[in-house]
């Protein structure tokens, strides 16, 4: 496998910012994707990171990425899972929560509200990851909202970047993201 | 965020005066209705806030809890300044203050209508009010006869008119019949919708007069920084 962190940050440098990307990657890859993503691109260009998790709680990813002093001041999370797994969900305010990931306007409204509370950052938003959501949504209404926040983003001069696992792919839901990215980058 | 000039009156809640096509109808009567805890108290704070901010001076009439109480329940507003309650920019007051609070047979008669209403009129002229909310007109509309209520609300819409002070009546509950809705120039619905077992607080336009308003269901999030909106999935 090669380095995943140049062939993000660099295709993420070409395409600039209102740009819907979707990184395809392996499992093992997760969180060397997840510091590129964090580390090497958003804190490198001082950018707010909005990281939208579904697939793994906010506590978690926050505690990997300080246990690898990598800076988190600039990073929020809307988290969809922690409620749903009666996970703690409180005492951060960098972290706000999403009852369900079935209750997907509130994942747009929530990103709104990061943004309205961080007026004037340049940010990029993080989708973690479309297959997690995908099994807790119809395709068809998960389309839809990709729509909408990929339009939401792109509309406000941010990086939109999607997830999604490889191997947990099925052949609608690669369609479906053929549909809302403009570009579909897979991590080699 | 200025009020806007002509017909509309941006209200300065973005999400609103997009959804309602740039705003209410200037010195108009806008019913806001919906069940308990769906965040009509809270969207006609945002309203006051809003046109406060703006240097538009603002009431507040209760017409159940005390000033008191309301100041003490309400959520962090991160969007509002406490100097626009400090220096009478929005003004919080009880029903109780205007009239004579006289009951005939525990009933509001009709005089003692017109009394609330040239006092409430009186108040706004008074103090150049811009925008006024009456939350709610449930307790109102029990003590008076449904002539008297009738009768009440169209005064009051025309005076408020002659003003040009735009209001919101906050009505409790989802009759859509009401004497409020009758007479509004607009109607606003908040209420609860469920979707395969999740709640959601969404907001309808069901009416708002001179504007080709959208018709969709809205998602409604009320937050420290305001009052948010995004369309109601179909997935269709």
């Amino acid at each position: 496998m090669e380095d995943i962190a140049p062939q993000i940050t660099n295709r993420l440098e070409e395409l600039g910012p209102a740009v819907s990307v979707n990184f395809s990657l392996g499992i093992e890859g997760y969180f060397d994707t997840l510091t590129a993503l964090i580390d090497r691109f958003c804190n490198a260009k001082k950018l707010m990171c909005i990281y939208i998790s579904v697939n793994v709680p906010s506590s978690t990813i926050m505690s990997a990425l300080e246990s690898l002093e990598i800076s988190t001041a600039k990073v929020r999370f809307v988290d969809c899972i922690s409620f749903a797994t009666m996970e703690n969900t409180g005492g951060d305010d960098r972290t706000v929560y999403v009852e369900s990931p079935t209750m997907l306007e509130y994942i747009v409204l929530k990103m709104e509200y990061l943004l309205r509370k961080n007026k004037g950052e340049q940010f990029m938003v993080v989708l973690d990851s479309v297959n997690s959501l995908a099994a807790h949504n119809e395709v068809r209404m998960l389309y839809e909202f990709m729509q909408v926040l990929m339009a939401s983003v792109k509309s406000r001069g941010g990086y939109p970047v999607i997830l999604s696992i490889e191997e947990q792919m099925k052949p609608e839901l690669r369609e479906m993201l053929m549909l809302v990215s403009d570009q579909m980058v897979t991590l080699k | 965020m200025a009020a806007s000039p002509g017909t509309r009156f941006n209200t300065g809640i973005d999400c609103i005066d997009r959804i309602v096509g740039g705003g209410f109808p200037v010195g108009g009567m806008v019913s806001l209705t919906g069940p308990c805890g769906a965040g009509k108290t809270l969207l006609a704070i945002e309203f006051l806030i809003r046109g406060g901010l703006a240097g538009q001076k603002g009431m507040y009439i209760s017409t159940m809890h005390g000033v008191d109480k309301l100041m003490t329940f309400l959520p962090q507003l991160d969007y509002s300044d406490p100097k626009l309650f400090e220096k009478g920019t929005i003004t919080l007051k009880h029903i109780d203050e205007m009239g004579s609070g006289e009951r005939d047979d525990g009933k509001i008669t009709h005089a003692e209508s017109a009394a609330i209403i040239d006092d409430i009129i009186s108040a706004v002229n008074k103090e150049g009010i811009k925008r006024l909310v009456l939350d709610s007109t449930n307790p109102l509309m029990a003590e008076m006869d449904s002539w008297v209520a009738s009768s009440f609300l169209l005064t009051l819409s025309k005076e408020l008119f002659k003003s040009k002070c735009t209001t919101i009546l906050v009505t409790e509950g989802d009759v859509m019949n009401g004497h409020e809705q009758t007479v509004a120039d607009g109607i606003m619905l908040l209420g609860n919708e469920v979707r395969r077992g999740d709640n959601f607080r969404v907001l309808e336009v069901v009416k708002m007069s001179g504007v080709a308003h959208s018709r969709a269901k809205y998602v409604v999030d009320m937050t420290s920084e305001g009052m948010l909106t995004t369309p109601m999935l179909r997935g269709l």
